[in-house]
């Protein structure tokens, strides 16, 4: 059986995810503009836009993925995956040796959407109760 | 299983093969570090690709057996498979920026060269 691609709403705590995503890529930008300079900054602006056009690309490929059958599913995946990690791989490669960012800040700019899903888990068990 | 090793097996032999090329100018100790780099970036990028590729398939694999059993819960599978998948995609990201490193901006460069 397969359920179609419009039919799947977009969950609230996905939502608020992408948005805790977005408030801390900003608050890293500003504060690493003002605390480790400009090279740093333009580091985790640049990982985290990437990160978080990558988060985006992968809620639309698994959004896709999970309307078809199991088998083509997963075969599916595996293909978009396979592209997604080639066009980062180009990105990246032109970030760190073209434009020469800070690598630090890159991949402190790479992990903004696991610092939002943990913060978001943090403050479900903390002041939900894990609802 | 079967291509999986298949595939390591040749990611390595392009590695082996293609290092000692593309150094054939240089100095023996340049030549000796830069494919050491360039295997560890080859064979750790290529793990790195084929765990993450394994993890996410059985993900999928599991959400679209989760929903053709209970397409109503489609939406709190969805985001619970997004969420695992960009956990496990990170880390092939995080290995292939320190791959990126080791190849384009080692940081010993200048002990090896001078």
């Amino acid at each position: 059986m397969t359920v179609p691609v419009e039919a799947i709403p977009k969950e609230p705590a996905q939502k608020r995810i992408e948005i805790i995503s977005l408030m801390i890529w900003g608050s890293l930008c500003v504060l690493s503009f003002f605390l480790f300079g400009q090279s740093f900054a333009l580091g985790v602006a640049a990982g985290g836009i990437l990160c978080l056009i990558n988060f985006q690309w992968l809620y639309r490929h698994a959004k896709a993925a999970v309307s078809l059958t199991t088998n083509k599913g997963k075969a599916f995946m595996a293909k978009r995956y396979i592209l997604r990690l080639a066009i980062m791989a180009v990105t990246l490669y032109a970030l760190i040796v073209y434009v020469k960012v800070d690598i630090i800040g890159l991949l402190l700019g790479l992990s903004v959407v696991i610092l939002g899903i943990t913060t978001y888990a943090c403050f479900i068990y903390i002041f939900a109760g894990g609802e | 299983m079967k291509k999986v090793y298949s595939s390591l097996g040749v990611s390595a032999l392009f590695v082996l093969v293609l290092a000692p090329v593309a150094f054939a100018a240089a100095s023996p100790e340049t030549v000796s570090f830069f494919s050491w780099c360039a295997m560890a970036a080859g064979i750790g990028m290529g793990i790195a690709a084929v765990g993450t590729g394994i993890g996410q398939g059985h993900g999928v694999q599991g959400a679209c057996d989760g929903i053709a059993r209970n397409p109503e819960a489609s939406g709190k599978i969805l985001t619970a498979l997004i969420l695992g998948l960009a956990m496990i995609e990170s880390l092939a990201i995080y290995a292939l920026v320190i791959q990126l490193i080791l190849l384009y901006a080692n940081p010993f460069i200048k002990y090896v060269v001078g």
